[in-house]
């Protein structure tokens, strides 16, 4: 295991470029965290229609926000730098559980009541 | 001192520190010279890496949140990424438990046993969900400000970070209420 490549007198090197990161990966998690705010609002005021789009669209913002969310804990506190091993497996256990993650909201939205009409319900049971 | 004066080894000791090199350096007396108990041995650059490296894992960390005074400015910090986690995780784990058991986590269920749950236990778990919730709403609302440039001073972090907290006491007496 190598805290530091080469000797301490090398500087550090350079992340490769990503189209997938940068200004633009940035601008999208913040569109995405202020669209909540609207989306939150009208899945309440909207929870029990008949055509639940909103609650949809509201429970797959939720779910790429607690994925972006979750990617940053482990970016910062188990990255592969420092754990070489354990990083990409939780890497990719996170990106896995997330996939089955949106599987179960859609099950939970097709075949029951919804996510906002959960909520609105246990708030008032 | 006295010691070596009554022997009458003082101007002997005296002689052989203060003779000059080459005297001392006789072959003769170097074998008398006691060798060197520590040896040294010598390594690739590689090898020095590989044994500093083990050297930093085992340095004691230094205390890091515990020497900061807490404050608004990084409790605030943290304890929005501790509220967001703790509503995703609730998220991922009932999507899970939906996924994997349909029947034991249907919509029904949840809202019989949550009906059944004592007054005060009500209120008490509306609380823990209610709050992490309206804190979590607010301050990414702050963040978001604040990436448009605003408030992006000490005066505008405090001002803003009591602006959240009192916003979310209020919201979480509403929904709690509701």
């Amino acid at each position: 295991m190598f805290l530091v490549v080469g000797t301490v007198n090398d500087p550090t090197t350079f992340p490769p470029p990503s189209k997938s990161h940068g200004s633009h990966h940035w601008s999208f998690e913040r569109l995405l965290s202020a669209g909540l705010v609207p989306l939150t609002a009208a899945a309440f005021v909207s929870s029990g229609s008949p055509t639940p789009l909103i609650d949809g669209l509201l429970g797959l913002s939720l779910i790429v926000h607690s994925h972006i969310g979750f990617d940053a804990l482990l970016v910062d506190y188990v990255h592969k730098r420092k754990f070489p091993k354990l990083g990409p497996l939780l890497s990719w256990t996170l990106r896995a559980t997330t996939l089955a993650v949106g599987v179960g909201v859609y099950q939970f939205n097709t075949n029951d009541v919804g996510l906002t009409e959960l909520i609105r319900r246990v708030w008032t049971a | 001192m006295s010691y070596t004066r009554t022997i009458g080894l003082g101007s002997a000791l005296r002689r052989a520190t203060f003779s000059p090199k080459p005297v001392r350096n006789v072959p003769a007396f170097r074998s008398v010279i006691v060798r060197r108990s520590i040896q040294t041995q010598s390594l690739k650059p590689e090898e020095g890496t590989v044994i500093l490296n083990t050297q930093r894992l085992a340095r004691p960390s230094s205390p890091h949140f515990t020497i900061y005074q807490p404050q608004l400015t990084w409790i605030g910090s943290i304890v929005h990424r501790v509220t967001g986690t703790g509503l995703s995780v609730l998220l991922y784990g009932f999507s899970l438990a939906y996924l994997f058991a349909p029947s034991t986590f249907s919509s029904a269920n949840i809202i019989e046993f949550a009906a059944g749950l004592p007054e005060w236990v009500k209120v008490v778990e509306k609380t823990i969900l209610a709050a992490p919730f309206a804190f979590h709403s607010f301050n990414g609302l702050r963040h978001l400000t604040w990436d448009t440039g605003k408030f992006l001073s000490l005066k505008g972090a405090y001002r803003t970070g009591y602006a959240v907290l009192g916003a979310t006491a209020i919201t979480t007496v509403a929904l709690v209420l509701l």
